[in-house]
């Protein structure tokens, strides 16, 4: 992998204020994690190029990127931590249990097959002990459940909306085995707008290989999922998302971490779902005819929704639903962060982080709570009583569609 | 994306113009590259520590101090506020953190003099109310008291320095400090402030420390501690320890990243989210869309993305050198992204006076923007530049704001000041 020679230039730029410390999630319920500014700024005046990071503490790092945001300065924390994880995972050797972990995709594969077998074996006790005494996976967290009917499988039965208008769709891999029903209600959205779907080849996006320092494997899938989504992007139409994290992966860190800089192309191109709706509203071709949803809902937003830099576009789209009230909550992350949250060691951390979303959503009475991510979702299911929502849920019942025959699948169980 | 008024700029200024503006009913965005000082300052808002700059002796009434100021040096940021708009300004910012729990006290008729973490006496004249007590003036002796792994805050260093300071005209008491004999649980590398403070929610831990206060501490003395008693407003931890120990307390803010800072900012982001107002942090605000004299609209970006914000008015509270409001390279000195001309010292070899610890100060410390009587900056000449352009706190130019102690006032009235200005356009 080539390292860009400039990182390391903003590391100057950082004045010490300790900004970022004060608000890194990870900093503030371990000291375990010695914080943005010394494993990020401080310690890469001291890296070379792919040199092994000083402290193996940049492991507790989650990679949100709160620290980039609040930074006043501009430096790129958390790229500089990523780039020290692989070089750490490229000196040391990815860990069984990670590379099970982020291989999730395959196992969901499998999974759809036979999903009340899976269901069950992820519940088995033989496996929580496995996972537990050997794997160090962590045993009180709930894992997502497989859906009986992958998404996939639904458009090419039972999908048959046309139309001129045209966008792409990725809906990475979490909605096609685990929540299909955002799937549908995703394109059900956007047909209601005139709009068709069409599904470029896709495979997961890469992103929990690349977060447990796999690059050469997060490479791999890049790689399959960039054929279809150029020739998509060369044929003009714009790339819609519903996964914040899937989108981050494919718009920003293919190039970034991935040494692909054909995905540059991809750029203006990808656009989370919500932000394209918006776009179609602020040229005035959003249908606007809302039915009044009467609830009071919180809404978690995703770290990596704030920091694809397209604002808020959930809350503004929302917004026009008559009656409705959501209110964004003051949380920064929710703890889970992808595959962190299910290792044994870091699970104690994850809901430490959580205890802030936790006391929030307690603020609220209603059974449900939104978030466009869906570790969040699992997290907020995690945490609380409430059912996670993708906003695109509201939409959809706004619309009137079909909301009576579909509710939206189980993120997760309980064991 | 449109709305009635944008605030650049997430620091004290920033929110508090949000804050007014909204107030008048208006659609409010805040957007900033990232947060400001103010998630790290010691927390006290300093009206007028010292004036002339050069006195050696505090002030005693802030008030009579900017009064004179105003009729006396023209330039400076609060002979364009006025008295009126910081009253105004202060009751609008207490009110504001009081309705999220953090209580402030204070008046413009006096200064409190409290120590720091570093042992220094400082004049300012709003501060939570946790720190009241605190007052070098009250008679009674202080044990500073601390913590085995805590960083930043030594209270032997703390107490070593108080006693070698002076105050024309006050008789500090003693101060002694101690180390606390209660684990907190840290390890080699230490604790910070942050960390501790989270604990300190815990009940075996505000225990361990009631009972070690109540060990440690003689008759007649208050107590310091550094500000780790918890990390959100609401005095519950406060009020518990003051009964266990049985005196008076009083929390020193430590060194940066400080409990106090972040309680305010919390208070502060709280009140903006309850007001409607949006807030994005993370986006470089530039290239600005100039039509007939007024700003129409900003771009905003995050690495490769761009979004282009319209708005009725702007407020421009992006800090001075230190949040980057200001950019300087060899030739010049910049405001970046309206590019307005800056007032003060032009040349480097200007920027500082002769001796480091000039009484008066450094020239490059009063840089800034020039503004008229409606906060709008005024470029080179005496007219605004654009009329629906306001700005606010430490981009103004004409004061040395740590060297008089006037930094939070001059950020606060101004941002108040300019919100409203902005709202009622
Ligand atoms: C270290 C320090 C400690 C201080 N302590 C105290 C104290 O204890 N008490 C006191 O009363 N005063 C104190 N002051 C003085 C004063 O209170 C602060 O300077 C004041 O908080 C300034 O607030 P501000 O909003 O004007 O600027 P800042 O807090 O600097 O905020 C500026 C904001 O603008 C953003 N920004 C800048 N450029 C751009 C751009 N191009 N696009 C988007 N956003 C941009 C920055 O990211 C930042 O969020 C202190 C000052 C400093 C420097
Ligand atoms: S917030 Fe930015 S400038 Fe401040 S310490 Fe962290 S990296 Fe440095
Ligand atoms: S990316 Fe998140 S966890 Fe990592 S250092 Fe930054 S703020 Fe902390
Ligand atoms: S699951 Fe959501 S909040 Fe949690 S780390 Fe990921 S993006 Fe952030």
């Amino acid at each position: 992998m080539t390292v860009k020679t400039d990182i390391r230039y903003p590391t100057d730029q950082c004045i010490k204020c300790t900004i970022c410390v004060e608000h890194c999630p990870v900093v503030k319920v371990t000291e375990k994690f010695l914080g943005p500014k010394q494993v990020g700024p401080d310690f890469q005046r001291f890296r070379s190029e792919g040199d092994e990071p000083h402290d193996a503490s940049v492991e507790y790092c989650t990679g949100c990127r709160i620290c980039d945001i609040v930074c006043p300065s501009g430096v790129n924390i958390s790229e500089l931590n990523t780039r020290a994880k692989i070089a750490l995972r490229a000196a040391r050797g990815i860990p069984v249990r990670d590379r099970l972990l982020s291989h999730a995709y395959m196992f969901g594969d499998l999974a759809s097959f036979a999903a009340p077998a899976a269901n069950a074996f992820l519940k088995l006790r033989p496996f929580r002990w496995m996972s537990d005494k050997i794997l160090h996976l962590e045993k009180d967290v709930k894992y997502p459940s497989y859906s009986k009917q992958p998404f996939e499988k639904w458009i090419r039965e039972s999908y048959h909306f046309e139309s001129d208008k045209k966008v792409a769709y990725f809906f990475g891999c979490f909605t096609n085995n685990n929540d299909p029903s955002l799937g549908r209600a995703v394109v059900r959205v956007l047909e209601r707008n005139g709009y068709q779907a069409v599904f470029p080849k896709q495979d997961c996006c890469g992103l929990p290989l690349l977060g447990n320092g796999d690059v050469r494997g997060a490479r791999k899938l890049a790689k399959k999922n960039l054929e279809g989504l150029l020739r998509a992007a060369d044929d003009g139409l714009d790339i819609i998302y519903s996964s914040t994290s899937c989108g981050m992966m494919i718009r920003d860190d293919y190039e970034t971490y991935l040494d692909l800089p054909e995905a540059a192309a991809l750029f203006d191109r990808m656009k989370e779902v919500s932000e394209f709706l918006w776009g179609l509203y602020e040229a005035g071709e959003l249908d606007t005819d809302f039915e009044p949803v009467d609830l009071s809902i919180p809404y978690h937003v995703p770290c990596h929704l704030r920091s694809l830099g397209i604002g808020l576009p959930a809350l503004d789209l929302l917004g026009l639903i008559p009656e409705l009230h959501v209110e964004e909550l003051e949380t920064y992350c929710c703890g889970l962060a992808g595959t962190y949250g299910f290792k044994s060691e870091k699970y104690d951390i994850s809901l430490a982080i959580g205890r802030e979303l936790e006391r929030e959503l307690g603020r609220f009475d209603g059974p449900y709570a939104l978030s466009d991510c869906e570790a969040c979702r699992m997290q907020i299911e995690n945490l609380s009583s409430k059912k996670g929502l993708h906003p695109i849920f509201i939409l959809q019942r706004a619309y009137g569609l079909d909301a009576a025959e579909e509710e939206p699948d189980t993120a997760s169980e309980q064991r | 994306m449109k709305y009635d008024t944008v605030v650049i700029g997430a620091g004290l200024g920033g929110l508090m113009a949000a804050l007014s503006a909204a107030e008048r009913g208006k659609k409010t965005l805040v957007v900033s590259r990232g947060m400001g000082i103010i998630t790290i300052f010691s927390g006290t808002i300093d009206i007028l520590g010292y004036y002339p700059v050069q006195d050696t002796a505090p002030l005693s009434s802030p008030r009579e101090g900017v009064e004179r100021l105003i009729s006396e040096d023209p330039k400076h940021p609060y002979a364009r506020v006025g008295v009126e708009a910081l009253e105004k300004g202060m009751s609008f910012f207490q009110e504001a953190v009081a309705r999220e729990g953090v209580t402030y006290v204070g008046n413009l008729d006096r200064n409190f003099l409290v120590p720091t973490a570093v042992g220094t006496i400082k004049p300012t004249a709003f501060l939570s109310k946790r720190m009241e007590a605190g007052d070098v003036r009250e008679e009674s002796d202080v044990l500073i008291a601390g913590f085995r792994g805590l960083k930043d805050f030594y209270p032997a260093y703390m107490a070593h320095n108080i006693s070698t300071s002076t105050v024309p005209g006050v008789s500090i008491p003693h101060f002694r400090g101690r180390v606390l004999d209660v684990d907190i649980g840290a390890d080699g590398s230490g604790m910070s402030a942050l960390t501790l403070a989270r604990k300190m929610e815990e009940d075996a831990m505000i225990q361990a420390i009631g009972r070690a206060l109540f060990c440690q501490v003689r008759d007649g003395e208050r107590i310091a501690l550094p500000a780790v008693l918890g990390i959100r407003g609401g005095d519950e931890v406060f009020r518990r320890l003051e009964d266990m120990a049985g005196t008076r307390i009083f929390e020193t803010p430590t060194l940066p990243p400080s409990v106090t800072g972040y309680r305010l900012y919390r208070a502060l982001e709280s009140r903006v989210r309850a007001s409607g107002i949006r807030l994005l942090i993370g986006y470089d605000v530039h290239d600005p869309e100039i039509r007939g004299g007024r700003v129409a609209a900003v771009n905003i970006s995050m690495g490769k993305k761009t979004k282009r914000i319209e708005g009725d008015t702007f407020v421009l509270a992006t800090g001075g050198l230190v949040g980057r409001g200001i950019i300087t390279d060899r030739k010049s000195t910049l405001e970046p992204i309206f590019g307005l001309p800056v007032s003060g010292p032009s040349r480097r070899n200007e920027w500082f006076a002769e001796r480091f610890f000039d009484p008066s100060g450094h020239p490059i410390n009063k840089i800034g923007l020039e503004v008229d009587d409606r906060l709008r900056p005024t470029g080179d000449g005496k007219k605004h530049v654009y009329e629906n352009l306001f700005a606010c706190g430490a981009e103004l130019a004409g004061y040395a704001a740590l060297r008089e102690k006037s930094g939070g006032g001059v950020t606060i009235a101004s941002g108040f000041k300019a919100g409203r200005l902005a709202g009622e356009l």
